[in-house]
């Protein structure tokens, strides 16, 4: 017997003797219960999501020159600005007050209950208990604005799709009518507090711009000056209007038509191959105990 | 989160996570039964085996949060996507943006798993990929399953080995290339070199620098030719200066881009007020290299240990040093010709990168995918010559 067929007859033994055997079955049987376990106390989540597309025309990158520029296209760094402005805004703390101070802490924290908004109980995990009495630190017995922050940061993923400008924004959630209406909401505010940020940018850059022009005495200054005002003014205007700025939402935040989670076949199979290894494994080792120990 | 379509569930913060990946270990642990009942390993090596397939459990969500490698998103949604039967990015293929993660997703996507559901699959992949070389490695003639053990049990290969990145899919090409051209086997040469020059194109030209240094000059088997050939790089360097400082350059910049509060971006924002240390000549940027080679041999260094994990990648980078060293003497490997062209190619990689250094994470995984192959590469000419001449002596005894 050559070395090729020899191995071809232990491999056909290792699976006739420790995988396909009778008893492999009562682990598959074991198998199938415990993932029917899982999934009954699994509760079904949907996937919610929004497209969304970065506003590119009002980026304010300054262009490097040299090796520095190549870079910076490389790296697609004049494309990035809005949408790292955005994102940061959309896990700020000035977003999640608003929230709060909007009502979302109860729809999110305790929907249907009757605490008032700085009412709402917190529980604490006993190692977070622990550590408050050992540092001899306080807290809180009410949820606040900074556990809406922590909830968006958790919850809401925000992405780029490869090098365009194309933003998809999604969370899972057991109840879809919230989650729709909670990302739009946070895609508003996020938008408009970075906004407010940028007025007060455009408002001081204009007052620069108006000094500069009332001192200049050249006349390609003068002409410089003024273009840069008027691309400032209109800007300002731009923000200050109801629409969002940094990012053109596409389309409005829409449920998966089905859960997402759980996927009840990938459990069942996961939990077949475990159980079928380690029907293998026990197998394997009762018969080739004395050469393995 | 891949794009709208994509059913991609993060399950990383619920114990549906266990349950995925503890099926990828049993089906790791069924290979290992397998490879042990066709006699591919020992007794010994199934326990290490059973072991280490274990550790991809360890580091993500355990050890540390997975952005700490943040590109294991990368290869994980280009295999999710593949799974689909869709493009990450559309139109991504072997050229241009984005053809490393094309290519370490699509060769990621072969190695059978059960589940590919979270981003601790692929280190199971991985891991995988790490126990076919160990296989191989065992079994080539004068290696010792016991060095094939130890070899496996670095730390950074075991580390990068149970993530889902692409560090596998460099280092063991790069060390399967390295020990085939000393075995003066070429297939292997012929398969991965394409696979390294998409995956990591740094290495692909250290082993290019090696293949032309022995294949054109047959440094391995004259002194001459090797000094030689020194003389003609060193040429080669102050001929072209204008272009490879240009390239030194922008490289310089990228990873100083790269570290950059924010990455690129931020560099965008803000980049205009770095102040670059540019390279003006040749002779400058050796004597710059010859300074920063004894900062990357040892890096993370111990002013800048934050956490567990940089006292031990420090410690295993005096290990490794020290194994070097052993490995040379051991073997009196300066006395066989063929460790020349090894040794200076490793300098020429060692000299390049310690240009580049800015970002310690990111050089510590580039130099392990030097260090290893390297490493292994030395070993092995090391054994075999040690056994060719032991068979000289007895023929002529």
């Amino acid at each position: 017997m050559n070395k090729f067929q020899q191995s071809l007859k232990l491999s056909l033994d290792f699976f006739n003797s420790h995988v396909l055997k009778k008893s492999s079955l009562k682990y598959l049987g074991a198998s199938l219960i415990f993932s029917l376990l899982i999934i009954f106390i699994l509760s079904p989540k949907f996937l919610i999501s929004t497209t969304l597309l970065e506003n590119t025309s009002n980026s304010d990158t300054q262009k490097i020159d040299g090796v520095g520029g190549l870079l910076q296209s490389l790296s697609g760094g004049v494309g990035n600005t809005n949408f790292e402005k955005f994102k940061s805004r959309l896990e700020s703390t000035a977003v999640a007050k608003r929230l709060w101070d909007e009502g979302w802490g109860k729809r999110v924290f305790a929907p249907g209950s009757d605490y008032p908004l700085d009412g709402i109980p917190k529980s604490h995990s006993m190692g977070s208990r622990l550590s408050a009495l050992l540092l001899g630190y306080e807290l809180n017995d009410t949820l606040t604005h900074h556990d809406m922050k922590q909830f968006a940061k958790n919850s809401v993923g925000l992405n780029k799709v490869g090098r365009s400008s194309k933003i998809v924004a999604q969370m899972k959630s057991g109840d879809p009518e919230f989650a729709k209406e909670f990302l739009d909401a946070l895609i508003y505010i996020a938008d408009s507090e970075a906004k407010i940020g940028e007025i007060v940018l455009t408002k001081s850059r204009i007052a620069s711009l108006k000094e500069g022009l009332a001192d200049s005495k050249n006349a390609i200054v003068t002409s410089g000056l003024s273009n840069l005002l008027n691309s400032a003014y209109f800007s300002l205007v731009t923000l200050e209007s109801d629409q969002p700025y940094f990012v053109i939402i596409v389309d409005k935040a829409n449920s998966s038509e089905t859960p997402i989670s759980p996927n009840i076949f990938l459990i069942i199979f996961a939990n077949l191959v475990t159980f079928l290894s380690l029907s293998a494994f026990i197998s394997y080792f009762r018969a080739n105990k004395e050469q393995i120990w | 989160m891949v794009n709208e379509f994509a059913a991609w569930v993060d399950y990383g913060d619920s114990y549906l996570y266990y349950i995925f990946e503890i099926s990828n270990y049993a089906w790791c642990i069924l290979l290992v039964l397998f490879t042990h009942q066709i006699q591919l390993i020992s007794t010994r090596a199934l326990w290490y085996w059973v072991a280490l397939f274990s550790t991809p459990l360890l580091f993500n969500y355990i050890i540390f949060s997975p952005t700490l490698y943040g590109d294991q998103y990368i290869y994980t949604f280009e295999v999710v996507e593949r799974a689909f039967g869709r493009e990450r990015i559309p139109g991504s293929n072997l050229a241009g943006y984005n053809s490393t993660g094309y290519l370490a997703g699509l060769i990621l996507s072969y190695i059978p798993l059960p589940v590919v559901a979270t981003l601790t699959s692929l280190g199971f992949a991985n891991r995988i990929i790490a126990f076919v070389f160990y296989i191989w490695l065992s079994r080539l003639p004068y290696f010792t399953e016991k060095a094939a053990l130890i070899f496996c049990a670095i730390p950074s290969f075991i580390l990068y080995t149970s993530l889902s990145l692409r560090e596998a899919l460099i280092i063991i090409p790069a060390t399967v290339i390295l020990i085939s051209h000393i075995r003066g086997k070429y297939l292997p040469i012929l398969i991965f070199m394409p696979v390294l020059y998409i995956l990591k194109f740094q290495v692909f030209t250290f082993l290019t620098i090696y293949f032309i240094a022995t294949v054109l000059f047959r440094t391995h088997q004259s002194m001459i030719m090797f000094i030689i050939f020194i003389f003609v790089a060193f040429f080669c360097l102050f001929a072209f200066e204008t272009r490879v400082l240009e390239i030194i350059n922008l490289y310089r910049l990228a990873f100083v881009a790269e570290d950059f509060a924010d990455g690129y971006a931020g560099f965008g924002l803000y980049g205009m007020e770095y102040d670059f240390d540019e390279i003006a000549n040749t002779l400058d940027a050796i004597i710059k290299s010859l300074k920063g080679i004894p900062t990357l041999l040892f890096i993370p260094l111990p002013w800048n240990w934050q956490g567990l994990l940089y006292p031990i990648q420090f410690l295993e980078s005096v290990g490794l040093l020290a194994a070097f060293i052993w490995i040379i003497r051991r073997y009196s490997l300066l006395s066989v010709q063929h460790t020349y062209p090894l040794l200076f190619t490793f300098g020429a990689a060692f000299g390049l990168y310690s240009l580049l250094v800015q970002n310690e994470g990111t050089f510590v995984r580039y130099r392990f995918e030097i260090v290893f192959p390297w490493m292994i590469a030395l070993y092995y000419l090391g054994v075999s010559s040690a056994h060719q001449s032991k068979e000289l002596n007895k023929d002529s005894s």
